[in-house]
């Protein structure tokens, strides 16, 4: 059987990588930390997992997800800060805004990724894509910040285009096309490639593929025995250039996690970072225009041990009250053991203007009041009107975080733009 | 001729940045957060359609401002702040502008080093 070709077509797909996101920004903010290096992390004190190491950082050895005694081990001169989730939701509007004037067909993949489809937009007429990428990182030079340094790769499809824009960070400027691939997958690693992990490796070794040429080179039949799944399907037309990526997934739940710096253990005295947490993930859901039908728990300990309970209601939720009481006795069946972490989401979101009444309560004054909380909250300040339980024992606990990872909370921020 | 009367007036009553500004803030450490009212000149260039601090007065001091690193935005409630990233020769400084009541706080000052 032959194997499919590589896309012919022109690349028209750029993929954009603010490298280190954070911590450039932050040395942006601060010219005196440029040059230095910087790590953001979660909590600045020495059991503090870094977020974000500045490309001055990973020359040293610094990575994502060491503790920051353990970076400053590395590096003595760590400067380690906090994150400021504003500056960088701000910085992500402002990048948002410079690419979507070159075209309305983008995705923000994270807080610090694009993926933007240049085919049939204006932007190109009398441009090369090369050119508008140019243009792009001069833009964000002087519209963002002399220090904020984008990678971009230009390639057919999007997993090729990250892959291209991961070639040369911080400030790459990379092509892979019809012409060049071969060239590109020689020099690369397959673990270089986008959601190749040490599993996916092992499956791919399994087969007889030990290189990103042999995976190209392969026929379906080995693919499907290394991943047993459609997934090499998927994989076969990726690595010829072939969209498959393209996809938005609809938002599927609404959730909030505390790691808490103290181990407690008792439900009594995780009520108040419970009745936080669901307040935050209610108060975003109902202004987003959602009820949900179901309420999850997930508890990780302190010995490393993992306990969670999803359980799904025939009613729809929206008061905070209502929620904490049901997660509270979600919380009850749950091991008594000194508490790592403690997230809280609701899932079976749905959309619907209308209420079901209740027999026994008066839903639609329930309704009413929590909507007049959520207008007084909006006007002046989150957790202005709160359940006098939330401030119980708790000082600034469940600070503003920012999830770098998914984008589904950046429309929150992004609707109005 | 009013504004250069004030400013005379505040560069007389104050002590300037200088070399010997890194040995006065010794003690400080490498950021500290801080939350109190400041004094800050600001200005609005029409041609250049863009507004940013001249200077600032902290500690009795006054602090030209040689950079703006980042100027960003947030809201709390519905007001709005305006935070200006700003780096004087020595120091860092995070101003932050309640366009509620116009009033500036000083929320973090750093000179760059570690701890």
């Amino acid at each position: 059987m032959s194997l499919m070709p590589f896309n012919p077509n022109p690349p028209y797909i750029l993929h954009i990588d603010l490298n280190s996101c954070f911590a450039t920004i932050e040395q942006q903010a601060n010219p005196h930390l440029r040059g230095k290096p910087v790590v953001v992390a979660a909590y600045d004190s020495p059991g503090g997992c870094i977020i974000a190491p500045s490309v001055e950082a990973k020359r040293l050895g610094v990575r994502v997800g060491m503790r920051v005694r353990e970076g400053k081990i590395l590096c003595p001169d760590l400067c380690v800060l906090a994150p400021d989730p504003w500056k960088y939701r701000d910085v992500h509007l402002k990048l948002r805004k410079i690419v979507s004037s070159y075209t309305s067909d983008f995705t923000p993949k994270s807080i610090d990724e694009f993926t933007l489809n240049l085919e049939g937009f204006p932007a190109l007429r009398g441009k090369s894509v090369s050119g508008v990428a140019c243009d792009i990182k001069r833009r964000i030079r002087h519209e963002i910040g002399e220090w904020v340094r984008v990678s971009i790769g230009i390639a057919p499809n999007r997993f090729l285009a990250k892959v291209a824009a991961g070639l040369h960070k911080p400030d790459g400027l990379d092509e892979i096309n019809k012409d060049n691939f071969l060239d590109c997958y020689s020099k690369l690693k397959l673990t270089d490639l986008p959601y190749i992990k040490l599993r996916n490796t092992l499956r791919l070794n399994n087969v007889g593929i030990y290189t990103v040429l042999d995976f190209y080179n392969a026929p379906l039949p080995r693919l499907k025995a290394a991943f047993a799944s459609i997934n090499s399907y998927y994989w076969y037309l990726r690595l010829r250039g072939w969209e498959i990526d393209s996809v938005n997934f609809s938002r599927r739940s609404y959730g909030n996690s505390y790691a808490l710096p103290k181990p407690l253990s008792t439900p009594e005295e995780l009520s108040p970072i419970l009745s936080k947490l669901t307040e935050k993930l209610s108060s975003r859901f109902r202004k987003a225009g959602y009820k949900a039908r179901g309420i999850h728990l997930g508890i990780s300990f302190r010995d490393h041990t993992f306990w969670h309970k999803g359980v799904g209601y025939k009613r729809d939720f929206f008061d905070s009250r209502e929620i904490y009481k049901e997660a509270f006795k979600i919380l009850l069946s749950s091991p008594r053991k000194p508490v790592r972490e403690i997230a809280v989401s609701c899932f079976g979101l749905i959309k619907c203007k209308s209420i079901q009444l209740g027999m026994f309560d008066d839903v639609l004054k329930k309704e009413s009041l929590v909507r007049q909380i959520d207008e007084v909250n909006e006007r002046w300040g989150n957790f202005i009107i709160a359940p006098a339980k939330m401030f119980l024992n708790l000082k600034g606990a469940v600070p503003d975080r920012i999830a770098f990872g998914g984008v589904k909370e950046l429309e929150e921020f992004t609707l109005g733009v | 001729m009013l504004q250069f009367f004030l400013v005379d007036f505040v560069f007389s009553s104050v002590y300037k940045e200088s070399k010997y500004s890194g040995f006065i803030h010794i003690f400080l450490n490498m950021i500290q957060k801080v939350s109190e009212p400041i004094s800050v000149s600001f200005a609005y260039d029409s041609k250049k359609q863009k507004a940013y601090p001249k200077w600032v007065i902290w500690e009795n001091r006054l602090y030209s401002i040689a950079k703006i690193g980042l100027h960003h935005t947030y809201h709390e409630g519905r007001t709005l702040y305006h935070v200006f990233s700003v780096a004087t020769k020595t120091l860092f400084f995070r101003l932050v502008l309640d366009t509620e009541n116009l009033h500036w706080r000083l929320e973090e000052i750093s000179d760059g080093l570690a701890d």
